[in-house]
């Protein structure tokens, strides 16, 4: 199994370097500030999962920097979603998230201050559902119309939801089998492979648009 | 590691409450989606509707016009030259000592005034022009007298309001009353093999006028989709959209043929 999630961990960082330099072709055929946004996030992930497959090798607990991927990904992804919903309404509805956020993990961890050393299943969900939440905002508003980021959000609403499903699956499976972590982690790892195919399918349409 | 049962029952309770947020999120999303998609084809048929409304109502105003035009140059040119050819004939006639020139300027006169009276006939049934001048209830009695005189057919109208009642509905609009009253008449004459028409005019209410038609002849059995898909009925049925009426016919096999118009008069006021 162990073998399958390091093969699984070079395929997800092969396509996420191809997704880099996709997008940052596309960037340069017609700068945008939606594909300024998605190649940072990339180039996030890709720094992200680097040091943290570095820390693991090392022998180093590296389940605080989850912390700060979950954060930093929830404000990119906010970000993102800002710019191609041309709402007010969603523009307040991401402010009073992420204040609410904010202060529910300031004051979790405040008080519970262990917490930073293990994984928080609070903290999965809450930065993972206004993705999802937004995802399903843009469908709807965009329903019957041409979307420009279709692949790319149909990734992060596949992504966020089976994520956000398979960690709070695996916390249920770890109270009756302890060495289930490893099926997970490699499911989530399957996730994430299906995710960066999308932004390769997101990349290539747009170059195609562009082109056509 | 897990020493109490709280320690269980709290993360796994959370699971399955955030497990139950993200499915009644899918849930709604996918009905209003739902409701949304529904919205958007009733306001895609809507649209086609209205477009095919203004096209069917662009097409009858352009009939319309056209028919002024033909009923025009009919009416000028037409009539015009003839009335100017029976007068030379008139004229030759009187010049010529020959008998045989008399009696063919009198043919040829005869033939010019009966194309006259027919062409005066044809140009009336394209667009009646004096409708602006008598209104449209002496246009309505004249039509009814022509049909009594030209077929094998009586009709009677009765009305029971004036002509200051009527002169609230549009010009445009009074056309279409007419055409559709001419197209009752003709169908009762060309389907229904109708002998007798009764046409009533009655003020329904304050803000309404009824026109009410029925014709003795072999009716129709309604349920056969055919009739309403006739270009007939098809025709009144945009006519009386146009002017804001409403409609209403019944007729059964060696029935008759019952036809109701109800149209607003204060509302289309010029």
């Amino acid at each position: 199994m162990k073998s399958s999630i390091i093969i699984g961990i070079a395929i997800y960082l092969l396509v996420l370097i191809i997704n880099i330099f996709g997008v940052l072709k596309c960037h340069k055929e017609s700068p945008k500030i939606t594909i300024r946004t998605l190649f940072y996030y990339l180039l996030f992930l890709f720094l992200f999962q680097i040091i943290t497959t570095i820390l693991a090798s090392l022998g180093i607990n590296n389940l605080i920097l989850s912390h700060v991927f979950f954060i930093l990904q929830l404000l990119i992804l906010a970000y993102f979603f800002n710019q191609i919903i041309d709402s007010p309404f969603v523009t307040k509805l991401i402010r009073i998230y992420l204040i609410g956020v904010f202060s529910f993990l300031f004051f979790q961890y405040v008080f519970l201050p262990d917490l930073i050393w293990s994984f928080n299943i609070v903290e999965v969900f809450i930065t993972n559902y206004l993705s999802i939440l937004l995802s399903l905002i843009y469908f709807y508003r965009n329903l019957g119309k041409k979307r420009e980021f279709q692949p790319f959000i149909v990734g992060v609403f596949i992504y966020s939801t089976l994520s956000t499903s398979i960690f709070l699956f695996g916390n249920v499976a770890s109270f009756i089998d302890i060495n289930s972590a490893v099926y997970v982690w490699g499911t989530h790892l399957l996730v994430l492979i299906v995710y960066q195919l999308l932004i390769t399918f997101q990349w290539f349409s747009l170059l195609k648009t562009r082109n056509a | 590691m897990i020493e109490k049962p709280l320690d269980i029952i709290l993360p796994v309770a959370l699971s399955f409450f955030a497990f139950l947020v993200i499915l009644v999120t899918v849930i709604l999303f996918m009905y209003y989606a739902r409701r949304k998609v529904f919205a958007q084809k009733i306001e895609l048929i809507n649209l086609k509707l209205k477009t095919q409304k203004h096209l069917i109502n662009s097409m009858i105003e352009v009939q319309e016009l056209e028919r002024a035009r033909i009923s025009r140059d009919l009416h000028d040119a037409f009539s015009s030259n003839l009335s100017a050819i029976s007068l030379n004939l008139q004229h030759l006639r009187i010049k010529s000592k020959d008998e045989l020139t008399r009696e063919i300027c009198d043919l040829a006169t005869e033939g010019c005034l009966a194309m006259i009276d027919k062409s005066r006939r044809i140009s009336h049934n394209l667009m009646p022009i004096e409708m602006e001048h008598i209104g449209l209830l002496e246009t309505l009695i004249r039509l009814c007298r022509e049909f009594s005189k030209s077929e094998q057919l009586d009709v009677h109208f009765n009305y029971t309001i004036s002509e200051k009642h009527l002169k609230f509905i549009k010009r445009e609009n009074q056309i279409h009353v007419y055409r559709i009253i001419q197209e009752l008449i003709t169908n009762s004459i060309k389907h229904g093999n109708a002998t007798k028409i009764e046409l009533n005019l009655t003020d329904y209410d304050s803000k309404m006028l009824e026109f009410h038609y029925h014709d003795n002849g072999v009716g129709t059995d309604l349920n056969v989709e055919e009739i309403h898909k006739g270009l007939g009925i098809q025709n009144i049925n945009y006519r009386a959209e146009i002017i804001g009426g409403r409609i209403s016919f019944n007729s059964a096999l060696n029935e008759g043929f019952n036809f109701s118009l109800k149209i607003p008069v204060h509302e289309t006021k010029n």
